[in-house]
């Protein structure tokens, strides 16, 4: 029997939130995966602050958030001891270029652009969290850091 | 110019007449006053000889009465009177024949005169001689006056023919110079005309200099003034665009996200709740989601359009059989489907901002295979030559062009809107035939123009079309 997958996300929309969270579950049973989801950059920081240890299995990142936005939330956890080793999966809008690089500098593991059905979304999240926790922690190269299914 | 010019010539004219006018007017004042001391010395040179002439007279007659008185004292004091004045009278003769050196008929009057006073000095000296011993008769007394009296007579001929000549000369003199002071007038009135013309046409000049000045200066200010307001308007303007793309930037990003849920959504339905949808509400569905898709190509398209002038990266030397092979590798599946075929000739290498080249070669590709003829697979040949700038369409300068020719043995297009394909959301077919959201080119023409390039493109309805890129080398 695995242990519980520790989950979060972090998104100001909530119908992305919805939509993660039902996906999730028909994945997962809750058994199996716990969502924790934050509304935005600094609800985030204080949950981690709390939680951890033990830290979550991987964090989704949304990039565009009032208060703080994702990079900066990636720049903090990155530079927090405790949190420095948590996986970061970009979770985006956008497909810009400069946006995804910038993502790969800041240190994200992996890069998600917000896929346009609801079958692709639920593929997605399936196969980022399929990756066993020795390869979501590990910074891929370039090529390979976003991840877009057909 | 030529006006100014003339006007100049015209000045130059007028000092030179001036100049002339004043120098002629110094010859002729130099003769006048030159004529003027001659006919004074002539004067003097006649006065000189009337006064010797009247001098030998009176030094005749003086000599006379001194003999007369001797001749009644028998004084010897009347002697040696009588005998000065025969010197005298030597020395007046002498200087009368220095003052008529030049004058031969004066010389013979002067030779008879000398002949004559000899005559009456021996005359007198005789009576001198005889006065003690005899008395002196009457006719010897009327001999001397007679005598006397021819001397008179040649002094007064002399004295006549002097002031003849005077006269003559004079005259001669006068008739030179008696035009000489009227065109000295004339001349003086001509050249203070000619200063005055020229004096005013300085003036004129300096005015119309001065006021050429400052129309210049004014209109110097003017071009600075304007050249101000134009990079005023022309930093607004650059302000305004960038503005202005960043609000399609933006817009075009956000307006995804609603458009992202929209699609979720319907997918959501027609996945899990398919079951429970009536035929019509499911084929509404198809449509609104095919309406979405549409929606957002439009977006990406627009997204990636106004990305263009944001993400200008420099120009690099690349091979142009690599950046195909990475689009053909990328059309993949259309290629395939299509069963299209790809050829690249000619020099291998262009100038190119590569990630934006490869969008070009996207875009041009997908159309050659979208805008094929049905039933005839799509050839596309992709040709790169170097050309001189005057071969470039719209380029006035010298430089060399890559000409990368892209052609196709597709439907191609009426060439009357070769120039309208380039524009944004411009379509020449309906959507249902050639799906399509009408920037593919506009991005391809915005790429030439990010790379200081220029297009063309040459077609005729089912003919195939071709692209002519030309790239800076």
């Amino acid at each position: 029997m695995q242990a519980v997958k520790n989950i979060f996300l972090t998104d100001d929309d909530t119908d992305d939130c919805m939509l993660f969270s039902e996906a999730l579950q028909e994945i997962y049973s809750e058994k199996e995966a716990r969502l924790t989801i934050s509304n935005d950059g600094v609800k985030l920081m204080e949950v981690l602050d709390e939680t951890v240890p033990p830290p979550p299995e991987v964090i989704f990142l949304d990039l565009n958030m009032p208060r703080k936005n994702g990079f900066e939330c990636l720049t903090e956890i990155r530079q927090t001891p405790k949190l420095s080793g948590i996986p970061v999966v970009i979770f985006s809008t956008s497909s810009n270029n400069d946006i995804v690089d910038k993502s790969y500098q800041h240190g994200a593991n992996y890069y998600i652009c917000k896929p346009q059905s609801y079958s692709l979304l639920k593929k997605t999240i399936a196969y980022v969290l399929s990756f066993d926790g020795k390869k979501l922690s590990e910074q891929p190269g370039r090529d390979n850091f976003v991840i877009s299914l057909a | 110019m030529i006006r100014l010019r003339s006007r100049q010539f015209k000045i130059k004219i007028i000092f030179f007449l001036a100049v002339i006018l004043l120098l002629s007017l110094s010859v002729f004042s130099y003769l006048r006053i030159n004529n003027m001391l001659k006919s004074s010395s002539l004067l003097n040179h006649t006065n000189l000889i009337k006064l010797e002439l009247v001098t030998v007279f009176s030094k005749i007659k003086d000599a006379d009465s001194h003999q007369r008185g001797y001749v009644l004292t028998k004084d010897n004091v009347y002697l040696e009177q009588f005998q000065k004045s025969l010197l005298d009278v030597g020395k007046c003769l002498l200087r009368i024949d220095e003052l008529t050196s030049d004058n031969y008929s004066q010389q013979s009057n002067l030779r008879k005169l000398e002949l004559l006073i000899h005559k009456r000095i021996v005359h007198m000296e005789q009576i001198i001689k005889d006065a003690p011993n005899m008395k002196i008769t009457t006719e010897r007394w009327l001999e001397a006056r007679a005598i006397m009296e021819e001397i008179r007579a040649q002094t007064d001929k002399m004295t006549n023919e002097e002031g003849f000549l005077l006269r003559l000369r004079t005259k001669s003199f006068t008739e030179e110079s008696t035009f000489t002071p009227l065109f000295t007038i004339f001349l003086t009135i001509c050249s203070i005309l000619a200063l005055i013309a020229a004096y005013f046409g300085i003036i004129g000049e300096l005015k119309t200099s001065n006021r050429l000045k400052s129309e210049l200066q004014e209109s110097e200010k003017g071009l600075v003034d304007a050249n101000l307001f134009l990079e005023e308007k022309n930093d607004s303007l650059a302000k305004m665009n960038k503005e202005l793309e960043s609000f399609t930037y933006i817009s075009s990003h956000d307006l995804q996200e609603p458009l992202r849920k929209i699609q979720t959504f319907i997918s959501r339905i027609t996945e899990s709740e398919s079951a429970n949808l009536s035929e019509n509400s499911k084929n509404y569905l198809t449509r609104t989601h095919d309406a979405a898709n549409r929606m957002q190509n439009l977006i990406r398209d627009l997204l990636a359009y106004s990305r263009l002038n944001i993400e200008i990266f420099p120009v690099e030397t690349f091979s142009l059989s690599d950046v195909v092979d990475e689009v053909a590798a990328d059309l993949d599946e259309d290629i395939k489907e299509a069963k299209a075929t790809i050829e690249v000739k000619g020099i291998p290498e262009v100038k190119i901002i590569v990630s934006q080249f490869r969008q070009l070669l996207t875009n041009l590709i997908s159309n050659a295979i979208k805008f094929s003829k049905p039933d005839n697979p799509p050839r596309i040949l992709i040709q790169n030559d170097i050309v001189r700038g005057n071969e470039v369409p719209g380029y006035t300068g010298e430089d060399q062009f890559y000409r990368v020719k892209v052609s196709d043995n597709g439907i191609g297009f009426d060439s009357q809107y070769k120039n309208r394909i380039f524009e944004v959301f411009q379509r020449l077919h309906m959507s249902k035939e050639y799906p399509g959201t009408g920037i593919g080119l506009a991005i391809v023409k915005k790429i030439i123009e990010n790379h200081d390039g220029y297009i063309t493109a040459e077609s005729e309805l089912n003919e195939g079309a071709t692209f002519i890129l030309y790239l800076p080398v």
